[in-house]
Formats: structure tokens, sequence, C-alpha cells
């Protein structure tokens, strides 16, 4: 189990390693929405890597619309895959330490950021979120795509009011 | 209990509907609850019920912790980030929906500590968001911190009411479900008792029912056990019946040869008129009571599956004419001509059992008799029509014909055409039946066409293979000896007899030697080979039977020799006995030609049977079996002789003919004269009233007297060795009285016979 995790992760990597757009990874020019620490191969403040919104907004955009415990209808998410995120940084690890801002703290297996297509959304509907409407950041999974999804397990890790990510 | 509804008469489609309904009846509402169970848990996975409560302390929570934040920005403003105080009332802000609009809060929303927290979170939004826009701002501004610091301290208290309202919402909630949940569990649990009461009946119902059909199993294997020993019992006691009739048949038909024998002995010239017409009567009754027994006998026979044909090549021709020549008789008496034809065109000789057939000829030309009162019988043998093979034999009358119905029960058993003619006509009705049987064992049928008034016609084909004339034809005057040379060991102790049959071998080519008796034969025996025995049933010293017995204890080859038995006695107790000591073939005696040279067939002791060295007598010639007196027909009521004499001229020519003029002589001296003759030792030994000595003498004399045809003598010596074997006092002088006159009539008689020849 250790061993394909081990393995998953370095194939993961690899493939990061690849198709990782540049080695050095620019400081942040606005005030910071997200913070990136632990196993990381590319930092811009001390031993983390900061985020600002347009350094998000910078990284390829990914869609769905799903349906959730949160709201009474489907709503679309737009935002980065968090694997392109942690691409971004070089993270090298099995488990994604989540915390929001109201101290909310989760742990995501590094296996679900590469098994389902996780967005970091920055968008509702094509809106801005507000913080007052879980923004700005929301880890969100399709759970409209895979029945395993909808259940409490999943739901937890979709971590809204995402302020940092310690890669473990 | 319930009434039981009669399952053995469901079919596959009934039982298919109750077992379908009865798990309709009891699943569907199992199949109900499970579904409301389901929903239950999906409502509360999907509206997240139990977090109505942590979404009522968060927003709690996040309220203090915006108190804590405003009242460090109110004692130390350069130390806090306006941002993230901003951040902090975005975040209150946030828990705001997601309590006010949690799927659920129906369950909130009456509570009056909603409304009123709700209230006030929204005058304190209008408040405080103007303020929040603008951060920087709002931290260099005491006053507004203070007045928004008072506000949260206001609202405290009302969101912890409101937590505590949550808190018993769900616990309400938790109950209510509870509730649901135990509500169905005992219906559940109803519904399984009844299911199972149901099955129960279900099974009990079945289980009578099986039981029942085993009952019914064993009681219908009882009965078919019941019913196949009955069968077999009755199968049995028809075979038995069956045997035992014609073992009956035949014990009774055996006695009645001796019976007939007598009552032809009896037929005397000086009987009066009147005693001739009872003697006559009796002969008749006696010949209709045989047929009838000969009837009875076949049917047996038949039944009990024993009767077999004998097949031979006989002449067809012969057959016909012998037929012919018994049944004018009867047809003369009846006033009635027969006409008997043979086609020129049929075979001379052909393979079938010449008794059976001429018994389906006699049937049917008696029955044409029986039932003509005027007029002629007709009776063809001709080829069979277009070529096929075999034979059709015809019989047509102008009798009184019969009525359809009357021809479609005429082969069933016991039927008479007319039973108004029944005690006219007499029969046993069993005539047809067995005809036909036969008919059809011969590979043919008879079928019948009649008219009322008019007359009747049987047709009977039957299929007999045309054959070559027998080898004894071709050889029949050939030169003695030609056969096979048997060699002969004769124990005989009456010298007439131990010369006829010493002439008799002789002629039909065999080599014999003679003995006295048994004992000697065993010497013989043991100082020779021979190759077949004959033993006279009487003897003295050893009989034939205790000789038989010795012969078979021998410890050499001739042990196995074949031994045959010459016997007056037709008994078949006799018989059996002699069978069972070892007995292998029999020949009556007197011994005639045909008889030895069948017994000798029957031993296997002549490789071609019929292949007689005939010689010149015409007593040897074997054309067709001859007709034993059992076979002839009942009307046959001219047999025997009728002249009354004391000698049966017949069989005294034949003898003759036969005998050396110098034997003949002597055999006559040895028989009639004095002293020594053994009519005359007869006389002695009942002079003597010697029983056992007088019985044996009068056996020989019938045996001899017999045999040359004297039948007055052999009628008084069978009726003195009868009542010396029935243990009946003699009358000595009576008995002697009658030999003597037997002797003269005798003499008298062949001095008649020879007389013309001399002259």
């Amino acid at each position: 189990m250790t061993t394909r995790r081990t393995l998953n992760s370095a194939l993961l990597l690899a493939g990061l390693a690849l198709s990782a757009p540049a080695l050095a990874l620019d400081a942040p020019t606005t005030r910071p929405i997200l913070t990136v620490s632990g196993k990381i191969g590319v930092k811009n403040a001390g031993e983390t890597a900061r985020f600002d919104m347009k350094m998000i907004e910078a990284l390829p955009q990914h869609s769905f619309t799903t349906s959730t415990p949160w709201f009474d209808k489907p709503m679309k998410f737009t935002g980065p895959l968090l694997a392109d995120l942690l691409a971004a940084v070089k993270a090298s690890g099995t488990t994604l330490s989540a915390v929001a801002i109201n101290d909310y703290k989760i742990d995501i297996p590094m296996s679900d950021v590469q098994k389902y297509k996780v967005i970091v959304a920055r968008l509702l509907n094509d809106k801005p979120m507000p913080v007052r409407e879980k923004g700005p950041l929301f880890v969100v999974f399709p759970f409209d795509s895979a029945a395993e999804l909808r259940n409490s397990t999943y739901y937890e890790r979709s971590i809204w009011q995402l302020k940092a990510l310690d890669v473990q | 209990m319930f009434p039981t509804p009669n399952l053995a008469k469901w079919r596959g489609r009934q039982w298919a509907t109750a077992i379908v309904g009865l798990l309709v009846l009891t699943l569907s509402p199992l199949a109900w609850i499970q579904w409301q169970q389901v929903q239950l848990l999906e409502d509360v996975s999907t509206n997240q019920v139990d977090s109505i409560m942590w979404q009522a302390y968060q927003l709690e929570r996040e309220l203090s912790r915006l108190d804590a934040q405003l009242h460090e920005a109110t004692s130390k403003p350069q130390e806090v980030d306006p941002y993230a105080l901003t951040e902090r009332y975005e975040v209150f802000l946030s828990r705001i929906d997601l309590l006010t609009k949690i799927p659920r809060r129906d369950l909130i929303e009456a509570a009056p500590a909603y409304a009123a927290a709700i209230g006030s979170i929204e005058a304190f939004v209008v408040q405080a968001d103007p303020l929040f826009a603008e951060p920087e701002a709002l931290i260099q501004n005491r006053t507004n911190l203070t007045a928004l610091e008072s506000s949260v301290d206001s609202l405290l208290p009302k969101l912890a009411d409101l937590t505590r309202e949550a808190n018993r919402a769900v616990a309400r909630f938790v109950d209510e479900r509870n509730a649901q949940l135990q509500q169905q569990s005992v219906l559940v649990i109803t519904l399984a008792g009844v299911q199972s009461v149901v099955m129960l009946v279900f099974v009990v119902v079945l289980v009578r029912h099986i039981r029942r059909q085993q009952q019914q199993y064993t009681q219908l294997q009882q009965l078919s056990r019941e019913l196949s020993d009955a069968r077999d019992q009755a199968e049995a006691a028809n075979h038995g019946k069956s045997v035992f009739l014609a073992n009956m048949s035949h014990e009774i038909r055996t006695p009645f040869q001796g019976l007939l024998g007598m009552l032809n002995l009896m037929d005397e010239p000086n009987l009066t008129p009147q005693q001739r017409d009872y003697l006559q009567t009796a002969r008749d009754s006696a010949l209709h009571l045989l047929g009838v027994l000969n009837d009875i006998l076949d049917v047996s026979t038949m039944e009990s599956g024993t009767l077999k044909l004998s097949e031979a090549p006989i002449h067809l021709r012969d057959v016909v004419q012998e037929v012919e020549g018994l049944m004018k008789v009867a047809a003369n008496d009846k006033g009635l001509a027969l006409q008997v034809h043979a086609a020129s065109d049929l075979p001379d000789w052909v393979m079938a059992d010449a008794t059976r057939l001429r018994q389906i000829m006699f049937n049917l030309i008696n029955n044409a008799i029986k039932f003509t009162s005027q007029g002629t019988v007709t009776a063809e043998m001709s080829c069979a029509p277009h070529g096929q093979p075999g034979v059709v034999f015809t019989v047509r009358d102008t009798g009184i014909g019969m009525d359809r119905e009357t021809v479609e029960h005429l082969f069933t058993r016991f039927f008479q055409a007319d039973s108004s003619l029944r005690r006219r006509i007499g029969g046993t009705g069993l005539g047809l039946e067995i005809s036909r049987k036969l008919a059809r064992m011969m590979g043919g049928d008879i079928h019948v066409s009649s008219e009322l008034g008019v007359g009747s016609v049987f047709t009977v084909t039957l299929h007999l293979p045309a054959t070559t004339a027998p080898a004894q034809e071709a050889v029949a005057h050939s030169v003695p000896g030609h056969g096979r040379r048997l060699k002969v060991l004769v124990a005989e102790d009456h010298p007439i007899n131990l010369k006829y049959m010493g002439i008799l071998l002789d002629r039909m080519g065999h080599e014999a030697v003679f003995c006295e008796n048994g004992a000697e034969a065993l010497q013989w025996l043991a100082q020779q080979t021979f190759d077949v025995v004959l033993l006279d049933y009487h003897m003295p010293v050893l009989d034939g039977l205790a000789t038989t017995e010795a012969i078979r204890q021998l410890d050499s080859p001739a042990a196995d020799i074949k031994v045959i038995l010459v016997t007056a006695d037709v008994v078949n107790d006799t018989r059996k006995r002699a069978l069972d000591v070892g007995v292998s073939e029999f020949a009556s005696k007197p011994l005639q030609a045909n008889d030895l040279q069948r017994a000798l067939q029957r031993c296997g002791l002549l490789d071609e049977p019929d292949r007689v060295n005939t010689g010149q007598g015409a007593l040897w010639t074997v054309r067709s079996a001859p007709i034993p007196l059992y076979d002839m027909p009942v009307h046959f009521s001219e047999h025997g002789q009728r002249s009354g004499s004391a000698i049966n001229t017949a069989a005294y020519a034949e003898i003759v003919s036969m005998l050396p003029k110098d034997t003949m002589d002597e055999m006559l001296s040895n028989l009639l004269d004095p002293p020594q003759g053994t009519l005359h030792a007869l006389i002695r030994a009942l002079e003597a009233g010697e029983h056992r000595n007088t019985s044996f003498i009068a056996h020989n004399l019938k045996g001899t007297a017999m045999l040359l045809g004297f039948t007055a003598i052999a009628r008084t010596a069978a009726e003195i060795e009868h009542l010396v074997m029935q243990n009946q006092d003699l009358v000595a002088p009576d008995l002697i009285a009658q030999l003597l006159n037997d002797l003269k009539r005798t003499r008298e008689a062949l001095h008649r016979h020879n007389a013309p020849v001399e002259a």
C-alpha cells in the first residue's frame, strides 16, 4: 500500500516536473491569499510559496458544474486544478494539510489530486467569491462525476475559505 | 383449523399463482418499509440535519472571534491588520448563509430564538457593512469600533440562545427519527410474524398433502401388489387347471382304450340281437365319450402351451382317402351322400402332422354331417389359388346353414350353432375352436360362409410345404439288411413271444441275443457290447424296471445303453416310474414293427428316420402314421370286427404270412396243446389257487393270444389277470370252463380259417 502510494507520488511528480513551465516562482504583487509550505521545491517567501489572486488566475483554468450539499442547486466552479497548483511549487508528499481562514483544517491525500479533477475554485457561477460567500478559494471535488465522491469523506475535504496548504 | 384446499387438483399455474401471491403479500410491505428507511437515511445524509447545531455553534464562535478581534483593535489599533479584521467579519458573514440556507432549516425556523437572532444579525450587518468596507478608516475610528463591539456583545447572547435552540431541534429530530425507525421496526417484526404464520400454514397444508399422497401411494402399491399376486395366483390356478385337465383326460383315456378293447372282445356271434344292440350302444357311447375327452385334452394342452405339431412327410391323397373311408360310414348312416375329392394337381407329399390334419378334416366333415339332414356333403382338397403355397380344404353342405350372428360367434368356445340342437346332436362345442387353432398352427386359418336354410361352406387354408417322397419309398423293395444293423439284447421269458420277436428283429435286419430274465440280461451285458436292450415289463427273477435300475448302476459303459421297455401296461403312472428309473423308450405289447421302429428312432439309434428295411411284409410298410384308436372320429361306429369270431382272422392271417410254418405250429402247440401249453398251465395254476403264478401266466397268455389274434382267449386271460390284480375271489371252475370253451371255439375257428386254404 505504502509502496504503491509512493510509486504514484513519484509518477505524479515526474509528470509535474516535465510539465512545469518555470522553475522560479514570482513573488506576489498583491495581497497574498494562499501560502504553500512543507515539501515543496519552489519557494518565494522564505520556506514557503505565496500566491496572490493574480498568480492563481495565471494558472490554467478549468470549470465544471456540480451539485453540492451547500447549495440548493448545481453550481459552476472555475479555477486551476489543485494538481497544477502543486506542480507549480514542485510539491513532493503524500498528504496535503489544508487550512481555512476560519481555522477549519483537513488532510487531503495526494492520491485524490491525481485521481480526481479537483479544482481550487475562485469563481462561483463566473463571479469571484468574497469571504462571506466561501471565498476567495474553494477546493471542489467533481461530485457529480463519481458516486464514490458523494459522501462525508469528500464533503469534508472540500475546504472553503482556503488560506494555506502544507505538503507532508 | 383452516379448510384444507384439495391440493391434489392444483395444476402448475395454480401453484405458481399461490406462491407469487403469498410472496407479494408478505414482501411488498417489507419492501415499502425498506424503501422508507433508505429515504430516511438519504434525507439525513443529503440534508445534513445534524449540522444545524454545528452551523449555529460555528456562527456563535465566529462572532466571538470577531468580538475578540474588535476588542484588540480597540485597545491596540496599531497591532491589528485592518484587512484581517475585515476578513474576520467576512468569515462571520459567510457563516450566516450556512445556517439560514441549510435544507432542514424548518426545524429551527419556527423557534422564537431563531427569529430574534436572525433579526439582530440583519440589524448588525446593516450597521457594520459600511464600516468594514473601509478597514483602514475603521481601525482609526475608535468610536465606530466601540459601537461595533457593543453591538456584537449584545448579539452574542442571542446567538448562544440560537445554538441551544438548534441543539434542541436536532435532538427533537433524532427523537422523531428514532420513533419512526422504531415504528418501522415494529411493523417489520409484525410483518415477519405474519409471514412466518402464513408460511407455517402453507407448510402444514403441504405436509398434510404430502403425507396423504404418501399414504395413497402406499395403498396403491399395496393394492398393486395384491392385484399382481391375485393375477399370479389366478394364472397359476388356471395353468394348474389346464395341466390337471390334460393329465386327467389322459388318465381317463388310457383305461378307455381297455374298455373299448373289452367291448370289442365281447362281440360274439352267439349274442342275442338285443345284447348286440346293447353292446353297440355301449361302444358308441364309449367312442363318443372318448371324442369329448380328446377335445378337452386338446384344448387343455393348447392352453398349457404344450401342444406341438410333429411334422413328417405324408401322402396327401392317402390321407384324403382314409378320411373319406372313415366318414362314409357316418354319412351313410344318416342317409347322406359324401363326396370327397382330391384335386389332380395336389402335391403327392407334403410336410404335415398327419394326425392333426386328419383331426381338422374329421371335425369339419363331421360337423357338416351333423347339421345336414338330407342332401350332400362335399369335401375337396385342392391347391391354394393364384399360385400361393399351401392347400385349401373345402367342406360344403346342404344343411341348415347359419345366420350372420351365428357365424360371428362360431369359433367361440362352447358355442353351438343351435342350442336347441345341442341335446340332439351332442358334442363339446370345442371342435371348431380346436380346428381353427390347429389350422393357425399350420400357418393357415378357417373361414366360413353360410346361408340360413341353404348350407354352409367351410374353407381351410393350410400352409403345407410340398416335399419329396421319404426315402422309405425308394428303398421299399431293396435288399433286407440295407439299414443299420443293430445288436439287440432281448429279455423275454415267454417262449412264443421270444420266438416272435426273434423273427421280427431278423426281418428288420437286426441281430438279436435272447435271455429269459433281467438277471441273465445283466450277465450278457457284462460280457458283450449291445446297441440296445429290449426288456419285458413282466419277468421272473428281475422284472423290467428292476433290471433297468440295475443296468443304470453298472460300473461300465453299458450303464448308458438305451433301454426300451416292452409293456402292455398303458397306465401313465407306470410310464412315469419307468422314466424315473432310466427307461429310454417304450414299445407296446404285442410288439409291432412300427412301434419298435419308432422307439429305436427316438433312441437315436437309426440314422435316417423312416429308412425301414421293409422286407416283403405289408405289416412293415410305413406310409403314414397309423390312426390311433382315440383319433377316430366319434361317429366311427363301424370300428372293430363284428364277426363275433373267437379269432381275428385278419390278424391271424398276417402273423401266419409272417412266420414260417413250423414256427407257427410250434407257437400254437406251445399255447394250446396239453399238457405244456400256456393255456393249460393257466388252468393248472387256477386249480392250484396260486395267485401270483396265475397272474403271471394269464398275462403271458393274453399277450400271445393278442399277438395271434385269438380274441376270445385274450379276453378271458385279460379278465383273469384283472381279477387277480384286483385281489378278487376267483371262481376257478367257471374260469376254467370259460377257458376250455374259448379253446374249443378257437380251434374251430382255426379249422374254418385253414380249411379253404388247405382245400
